[in-house]
């Protein structure tokens, strides 16, 4: 039922090598990023689904996938 | 029960672990344990952006003015013939207007899905939508990608016994043999059934049949249910297993 949403990492997360904090629509959350071929770095943006990071996204990818959300909230 | 608290039940597990829905996910808890519908509940559901389109083709396909009427609801997170009186042109009629713009690339894989047998059930979008089936290839990944898949789907499960907020209940997991997903042993696991005492089920006993989301008991299943709820997750069985094709995690939705 859930969509895969962009999330910008902000840094490591304390709890697990595999886990890092990103912000995803303003909420902070840990994320796994194990299922990545290299580790994420702070700034860069992931497609987060059920809490796993799957992809890398450029900046623009992660601004069409925010925009595509808003207007899919506001229907 | 109506269908906006049938709702809460199933919507609310993995809204509590942050993966869908809105970010209130205290909010949802405290309706489901108050059994209260208003405006500020109606909301919350359509902010799950994956489940509501569900509902809303559900609800139009089969003449019902509300997607959260209490049919609409338990069709689509637990199946019932209403399911099957929906017409394919509409089902893909409702595809096109509703899903095209959300899946993007992922589009042509959604309709032959469809035209596979598909019906609007949660199992549909977890084994035919999500990328998670795509990644079960790849050893890396298909360890959590089968955790995913087990978790995400609606499950059912025998009551063994109950310790405060949680339920020990037997069920079976999903197993994947590098070709085909299936149901293995049953095994044990301890459940959700409140988070300190607040929760939303009622009394449950031992011998009860429940079905669960991610690491919650969603509710009690009738007999009738339960013979729903299987009948319908193995068909989607069967047509990701033998119909569609998956492919990998580029096709995650909203991106691409």
């Amino acid at each position: 039922m859930c969509l895969g949403l962009p999330a910008e990492i902000i840094g490591p997360h304390e709890g697990h090598p595999d886990l890092m904090v990103a912000d995803i629509a303003g909420v902070r959350r840990a994320i796994n990023t194990s299922l990545l071929d290299f580790p994420p770095e702070s700034g860069d943006w992931v497609l987060v689904h059920m809490g796993f990071a799957l992809s890398l996204m450029t900046p623009a990818e992660a601004e069409d996938a925010r925009a595509m959300l808003n207007i899919m909230a506001a229907e | 029960m109506n269908g906006a608290q049938l709702f809460v039940r199933y919507a609310y597990p993995p809204n509590s672990l942050g993966y869908c829905g809105p970010a209130d996910s205290a909010a949802l808890l405290q309706y489901g344990a108050a059994g209260v519908v208003d405006p500020g509940l109606v909301e919350l559901a359509r902010g799950f952006a994956g489940a509501w389109p569900y509902l809303e083709l559900i609800a139009s396909g089969s003449g019902i003015s509300d997607p959260l009427d209490r049919r609409v609801v338990e069709a689509y997170w637990v199946g019932t013939p209403l399911l099957d009186s929906l017409r394919l042109g509409h089902i893909a009629a409702s595809m096109e207007d509703r899903f095209r713009p959300r899946t993007g690339l992922q589009f042509p894989h959604l309709v032959e899905s469809v035209l596979a047998g598909g019906v609007p059930h949660h199992s549909f979008h977890v084994f035919c939508i999500y990328p998670w089936v795509g990644l079960l290839r790849d050893d890396r990944k298909a360890t959590a990608a089968l955790t995913v898949l087990d978790r995400c789907r609606i499950r059912w499960g025998q009551v063994e016994s109950l310790d405060g907020d949680r339920a020990l209940v037997r069920s079976r997991p999903l197993v994947y043999d590098g070709h085909d997903l299936a149901f293995g042993p049953p095994r044990v696991e301890s459940a959700l059934r409140s988070a300190s005492g607040l929760g939303y089920l009622g009394e449950l006993v031992p011998g009860d049949w429940v079905s669960l989301h991610w690491d919650w008991v969603c509710d009690r299943l009738t007999t009738r249910q339960l013979g729903q709820l299987r009948h319908f997750t193995l068909r989607q069985l069967d047509i990701t297993n033998h119909r569609v094709e998956h492919r990998g995690a580029a096709l995650a939705v909203e991106h691409g």
